[in-house]
């Protein structure tokens, strides 16, 4: 015989009370893990779908001269003898060592040209790249494909009078306009978008790029060591966070993180008040046990024991199972709930802590019952008898 | 040197205000090998007395010595330590743990002391067939009767051979017959050698006693030494 045997024999033969206790402790355990599951796998989920909407990080070539600006980035004019950014640079910014981390890779070259005897901004991209990323464009026609499609600002669309399907001669190529931009309030209401390949031949600029959007996962890993990662592999190239756009990503992510944190820690009090109640009243009902123990020769401390030995085995139960129940929960509730496909692994490290957790709000919450036990005067203990 | 010596032990409580004296100025010695009842009106301080001759109740003033020990004079938790290889204790309801085997609440008083668990459990086996209750070892309190309640709590109260058992009304909740078997069961305990002070109110069970200690009013009105008993 042990005190911790007379701790668990207390807890075998006293079901009921046992049942309650670990009930409380599950519900806890489970509505935090459930919580914590979904807000996460939803924290995750929005941060990558924030993170694939526009761009993060802008590359440029370093350079002096600034003269044509495109989405509010002062890029270096055409003809700029500066050290240029090349096709290869795409293939180094998704082969980093943080490349997992980037969503998407979306070059550009900017230049003029004539057309109709008027100067027009011309923009060479890599379309399905930069539709992806800009998810909010609304264009009226097709979505450009063939490598002489053209996307046509609303203005140059109004000031040359082209909707899609005209065909269009610029520096001698046809192109076809695929479609129009709707009106953006932005310098892309005048620019004409072509396919980057025909628009490094159209401005003599073969092989050249003025600048990379880059769209990067800042939540799984910090925008910082992309960043670095990039300045390592282009030592050409100037790389800027757009710190205005990732602060607001972050400050929407936190919110959410932070009313979770608010809720399971409401919860965890809960559960923590439902065990030290119940502890409470089991002290208050074996006020005579103590006494005999007391009687016998126990010391303060065998009965703080015996009665936190009770709490964290009433702890490991109740986190082990609030886990299994919390993830299996959210496993099935989430799509309902947050009507997003999460994905809720098991996670063996988070089950642990869970449980560690369970057993310190446990041993926590018993402590002040099992303190007024200890310190019941033996006599008075002896006189329930 | 007597093995219990009470020095002008006085205990004073406190009823809602008022102050109560319990015990007035008790001077009282018990020998090894006694069996003493401690008799009187309800009321009277009988309980107070063996509280505080059980290390369990300080007087507000006076002095309480077992084997030499001022008692009072020890910390708490040495005064626990000090209860647990002095001293056993036999209660009126058996007070039992009702979750745990009779050989567990037997084991009770092991479970803080050095024992290996083959050890506790041969020592509470000797106990439980000395009292008789070899054979329901593995019963609940709930499965036994009380008589055997009775001898399951004489038996934790012994098992780590203390030199004294106090018994607070060990026959209180027993018909006649199994509280003349308990009282043969502690008489038999007497011959070994244990010191018995019991508080009664049962005038059949003095038989058995060695002296008798009348209490009244906080003070031992007189103390008789019998002859050869039963």
């Amino acid at each position: 015989m042990r005190l911790d045997s007379i701790a668990i024999n207390s807890l075998k033969r006293r079901k009921s009370k046992m049942l309650f206790m670990i009930l409380g402790m599950i519900l806890a355990t489970a509505t935090v893990v459930i919580l914590y599951s979904i807000t996460t796998a939803m924290n995750r989920e929005l941060a990558e779908t924030f993170d694939e909407i526009g761009a993060n990080i802008i590359v440029m070539p370093k350079s002096d001269g600034m003269s044509l600006s495109y989405g509010g980035v002062s890029i270096p004019a055409a003809g700029s003898k500066e050290v240029m950014l090349t096709n290869d640079d795409i293939i180094k910014i998704n082969t980093i060592p943080n490349r997992d981390n980037i969503a998407y890779v979306a070059p550009k070259v900017l230049g003029l040209t004539r057309y109709q005897g008027k100067k027009i901004t011309v923009v060479g991209v890599d379309f399905p790249y930069e539709l992806k990323l800009k998810k909010w464009w609304q264009f009226w026609g097709e979505k450009p494909v063939a490598v002489t499609d053209l996307l046509l600002g609303s203005r140059v669309a109004a000031m040359f009078n082209k909707q899609p399907g005209d065909v269009i001669n610029i520096g001698g190529t046809e192109f076809q306009v695929a479609a129009v931009l709707e009106e953006q309030g932005t310098e892309e209401d005048g620019l004409v978008f072509m396919h980057l390949l025909k628009a490094q031949e159209l401005l003599d600029k073969e092989n050249e790029l003025s600048f990379i959007e880059v769209a990067a996962y800042c939540t799984t890993c910090p925008i910082e060591d992309i960043i670095a990662d990039i300045e390592n592999s282009l030592p050409h190239a100037r790389v800027t966070a757009l710190a205005e756009v990732v602060k607001a990503r972050q400050q929407v992510i936190d919110r959410f993180t932070n009313f979770t944190y608010a809720v399971s820690l409401i919860v965890v009090l809960i559960g923590a008040l439902v065990v030290m109640m119940t502890m409470m009243s089991s002290v208050s009902e074996r006020t005579a046990e103590i006494g005999v123990y007391q009687a016998m020769g126990y010391r303060k401390g065998n009965i703080f024991e015996i009665i936190l030995t009770e709490a964290m085995i009433i702890g490991l139960i109740g986190g082990t199972l609030g886990y299994v129940v919390g993830i299996a929960a959210a496993k099935s509730l989430a799509p309902a709930i947050t009507n997003m496909q999460l994905t809720i692994p098991w996670n063996p490290l988070i089950g642990v802590s869970v449980v560690f957790m369970a057993v310190v709000v446990g041993v926590l919450s018993s402590a002040y019952p099992a303190v007024l036990a200890a310190k019941l005067d033996p006599v008075e203990a002896l006189r329930y008898i | 040197m007597s093995l219990i010596e009470v020095k002008n032990c006085t205990k004073i409580y406190d009823s809602g205000g008022t102050a109560v004296e319990a015990l007035k100025e008790v001077d009282l010695t018990i020998e090894e090998g006694e069996f003493v009842a401690l008799i009187g009106p309800s009321g009277s301080g009988k309980s107070t007395l063996l509280t505080m001759l059980g290390a369990l109740n300080p007087p507000t003033r006076g002095k309480v010595l077992i084997d030499g020990i001022d008692v009072y004079d020890l910390p708490a938790e040495r005064r626990a330590d000090f209860r647990s290889s002095y001293i056993g204790f036999v209660f009126q309801q058996f007070q039992l743990i009702p979750y745990l085997t009779a050989i567990e609440n037997v084991m009770l008083p092991l479970a803080i002391l050095r024992y290996s668990h083959a050890e506790q459990v041969k020592m509470a086996e000797n106990v439980l067939e000395k009292v008789g209750l070899a054979d329901k070892a593995k019963r609940l309190p709930n499965q036994l009767s009380g008589g055997e309640q009775e001898r399951v709590a004489i038996a934790r109260a012994i098992v780590n051979q203390p030199p004294i058992v106090f018994a607070d009304e060990p026959t209180g909740s027993l018909d006649t017959k199994t509280g003349e078997e308990i009282m043969k069961l502690f008489h038999t305990l007497n011959q070994e050698g244990l010191t018995i002070v019991m508080v009664t109110h049962n005038e059949e069970n003095l038989k058995y006693v060695k002296r008798t200690i009348v209490v009244r009013d906080g003070m031992i009105e007189n103390s008789n030494f019998h002859g050869d008993v039963a």
